[in-house]
Formats: structure tokens, C-alpha cells, sequence
């Protein structure tokens, strides 16, 4: 063999195919490119970075002094009172209490996936897109997981169709073991349209930062991020199976409005 | 989707017409490859095509020659690449073959690749990278030059002297043509 194809056979042992990442790759550019770097500073503010610096880490001690004395006072002012949920809002809790019609299916039953819609129009992710869902809120797995000693995570997009606007509430179970799939910030982005609600039911380490595990995802389609364009509003949340359950999930969207279920295999 | 922002490409082609995924899906896979090739770690290079094509997409309104987008594109993917080892706090364990040792069992051609592996992981990143842009990714000395920076013949030289390392007894017309 020349060498020419010994470094082919040698590299490709190590270059499994990832016929997804070009598709991955579209959606974390659509949702990091909402976060643009600074610009550069001029020359002129080269005199002042002395200054500046010193004011800066002075301002950092006093702050970080400020930061520890209230947290004590914080602390000693709140006594035992549990921490509260990171949402509180009337219209989130007039769909909490809706109750969860989710199917219940025996463990060797197939899973019932679907339905699954096309939305050309949504995260531009492809000319046909499918979404999980009937709408007006789809969901779309990214295809990226992750696995710790917890269970699996699923990086998903979701995104709703115009015009609704109204709260959004999303819950999902296991159909045939009946766990509660769980929400998490994605730890990558620095805002937050989704954000994980109700139960804490604890914290996990993924992508190298700690997150804290909530039983439901509330979205408020007004704060998600709207690519130019006809692009529907995007949110990228994670979610997560436990260990044991069998990735036939089910998942209920509550709008003040509309009850929407659908079906997910992972 | 999303698309550039600002307006002045090449051949009256206007960039705000010209989305991610006209402009970069073609690249993904070979700058996933590259990445592969210098860090032998599928999903390290996955993260690094992410982060390269974020880098791309932002600065993409710069890049005055259209005609040079792979080749700009890759060389940002050989960057990260760089920066991705240089964060590494840990390093895999060489497992090459002693010289002189014959393989005769029927894995042979596995050792082989990750005796070839390990000897390419020896190299300085910019010799590496000449190595697997003209032998792996099949580019033509030209655009392994854009890419890699330098001249034609710097590039040749470079390809030289990493061959003469990765096979001695190799006659170096033989493999560079």
C-alpha cells in the first residue's frame, strides 16, 4: 500500500461518519450567533487601561466583599424558607394544574411516535424540516446527547409558529415506566426563553457545567430568540431521561388555549 | 436560518443573500475530517467544527475571495484544532510499535494504523497538518499552502521532511509525486 492510503485506512479507523453534524452544526451557530463578541477598543483607550484597571479591581474587592455580606444577611433574613422556583407567574400555574392525559403503554408495546409535521419555515435547519408536534409548538431534537451517570440528554430546539405569543407549558413522561423526563438550561447559551419550572428535582453535571433538573419547561414565546427573516422564535433547552427508562417519551404542551400531545422514541 | 448581515462579496454576489447553510454545509464534513485526522477524537472534533464554524460565521463578512472560502474555513478548523490540544490536560498513551519488531498476527494492519496514528501525532502541528491536507483530504499543494499558510514550495519542503520522518525508507518522488 503507498502512503497515501495507509494514512486514509489509519485515519478513517478513527473518523466514525457524522452524517448529523452538518444539521447540528446549523443550529448552534443559529442559536450562538444571538451572542456577539465585543468590539475591539480603539488606540485611544490605551492611556486609561492603567487606570481603568485599578478602578476595576478595586470595584471587584468591594463588590465581592458587598456579595458576602448580603448573602449572610440574605441567608439569616430567609431562615429556612425553601428556595423558590425559578417561575412564579399566575398564567404558568392556571396550566400546571391541568391535568397530564399522556398514554400509558406496556413495556413491550411499540411506541407510539408522532405526529411528526413538516415546518419548512421553522429553525432553517433544512428546506423540510420535521418537527414533533401539531402545532403551534414544535419540538426538534438536535441529535446531540449526552450520557452521565444520571441518565440521557437530549439537546432540543424547540420553536413555535406565528403568530402565537401566549405561554407555554411542557411536561413528559416515560409512556411505558412512567418517569418523569426532566429540563434543564443549556448550560452553551447565556439566555434563557426556556426556562425549567416546577419541581427541582435535582442537579447533574453536563458540558461541564453543574445544572440544576426541574419537572417542566415553561417558554414565553416573546423572549426567544427570532432569526432575520420568516424564521420562527427558537429556544434550545436540555432534556433528560433517567437511567432505566425506555426513551419512549411522551410530552403534553399546554397553551392557555391548546393541549398538544406527542410522541418521541429516542 | 440565519443569514449575513453585511454587503460586500465577491462578483456582485450580495452576502445578505447567503445563508449559513449555503455558504459552510458543504464544509462541515471536510473540516469534520480534518479534525478527526489531527486530533484522532470524533467528538473533540465535532466540538471543534462547531466552534470553527461559529468563528466563520462571524467573521465571514471579512473574507474578500470567495473562491478562498474552504480554504479559509479549514485553516480555522486547523486553529481550533490547535487550541483544542493545547488545552488537553491529558494525553493519550503511545502505543506504536518498537523499530524492528515484526507484526505477523492477523490485526497487523490495525497496529499498523495506530503506529502510522501515533507517528503522525508526533509531528509538529504545522507538519501534521501539510501531511493530512495533501494525503488525507487530497488537496492539491496550492490549496494546502492557503490553508496552512506559506508558499508552494515552503509546503513541499514541510511534506518532505514530515514524510522522511513517517516512512525513511520511502522514496519521497514516490509519495509526493
Amino acid at each position: 500500500m503507498s502512503l497515501r492510503a495507509d494514512i486514509h485506512a489509519a485515519i478513517d479507523e478513527v473518523t466514525p461518519p457524522a452524517p448529523m453534524l452538518a444539521s447540528r452544526v446549523d443550529g448552534f451557530v443559529v442559536a450562538r450567533d444571538r451572542v456577539r463578541p465585543r468590539p475591539r477598543r480603539g488606540s485611544w483607550a490605551r492611556p486609561a487601561r492603567g487606570l481603568v484597571g485599578a478602578v476595576a479591581a478595586v470595584m471587584v474587592v468591594v463588590l465581592f466583599a458587598g456579595l458576602v455580606l448580603s448573602g449572610r444577611v440574605w441567608r439569616d433574613w430567609t431562615g429556612s424558607v425553601a428556595r423558590p422556583v425559578p417561575i412564579n407567574h399566575i398564567p404558568l400555574r392556571a396550566l400546571e394544574a391541568r391535568p397530564l392525559n399522556l398514554p400509558a403503554i406496556d413495556s413491550g408495546a411499540a411506541c407510539p411516535t408522532g405526529p411528526l409535521l413538516n415546518t419548512p419555515t421553522a429553525s432553517g435547519l433544512g428546506p423540510l424540516t420535521y418537527g414533533d408536534g401539531n402545532g403551534p409548538v414544535f419540538a426538534e431534537g438536535t441529535g446531540s446527547r449526552y450520557v452521565t451517570s444520571w441518565g440521557t440528554y437530549i439537546l432540543t430546539s424547540y420553536v413555535i409558529k406565528p403568530p402565537y405569543m401566549d405561554w407555554v407549558l411542557i411536561r413528559a413522561r416515560d409512556l411505558r415506566t412512567n418517569q418523569v423526563e426532566v429540563f434543564a438550561h443549556n448550560p452553551l447559551l447565556d439566555y434563557y426563553p426556556a426556562m425549567p419550572s416546577g419541581d427541582k428535582v435535582g442537579s447533574d453535571y453536563v458540558l461541564d457545567h453543574t445544572v440544576q433538573l426541574y419537572t417542566e419547561l415553561a417558554i414565553q414565546p416573546q423572549n426567544m430568540y427570532r432569526a432575520p427573516g420568516n424564521w420562527w422564535p427558537l429556544a434550545v433547552t436540555l432534556q433528560a431521561f433517567p437511567k432505566g427508562s425506555s426513551g419512549c417519551i411522551g410530552f403534553q404542551v399546554d397553551g392557555p388555549d391548546f393541549t398538544e400531545l406527542f410522541v418521541v422514541s429516542y | 436560518m440565519i443569514r449575513v448581515a453585511d454587503s460586500s462579496w465577491s462578483a456582485g454576489q450580495s452576502k445578505s443573500e447567503q445563508t449559513f447553510t449555503d455558504l459552510f454545509a458543504p464544509l462541515v464534513e471536510p473540516g469534520y475530517r480534518l479534525a478527526c485526522a489531527l486530533l484522532h477524537d470524533a467528538a473533540a472534533a465535532e466540538d471543534v467544527v462547531q466552534e470553527a464554524s461559529l468563528i466563520a460565521w462571524r467573521k465571514v463578512g471579512r473574507l474578500e475571495d470567495r473562491s478562498r472560502l474552504r480554504a479559509w474555513f479549514l485553516g480555522i478548523v486547523a486553529n481550533e484544532c490547535r487550541n483544542a490540544r493545547k488545552r488537553r490536560w491529558t494525553t493519550a498513551v503511545g502505543h506504536g510499535l518498537p523499530a524492528g519488531l515484526s507484526v505477523a498476527s492477523s490485526e497487523e494492519h490495525v497496529l499498523q494504523g495506530a503506529d502510522l496514528r501515533n507517528a503522525l501525532r508526533q509531528l509538529p502541528h504545522q507538519d501534521r497538518l501539510v501531511v493530512i491536507l495533501y494525503f488525507y483530504l487530497d488537496m492539491p499543494l496550492t490549496e494546502v499552502a492557503a490553508v496552512a499558510g506559506g508558499s508552494v514550495g515552503a509546503v513541499r519542503a514541510r511534506l518532505y521532511r514530515a514524510v522522511r520522518r513517517l516512512r525513511p525508507e520511502l522514496a519521497i518522488e514516490e509519495a509526493i509525486g
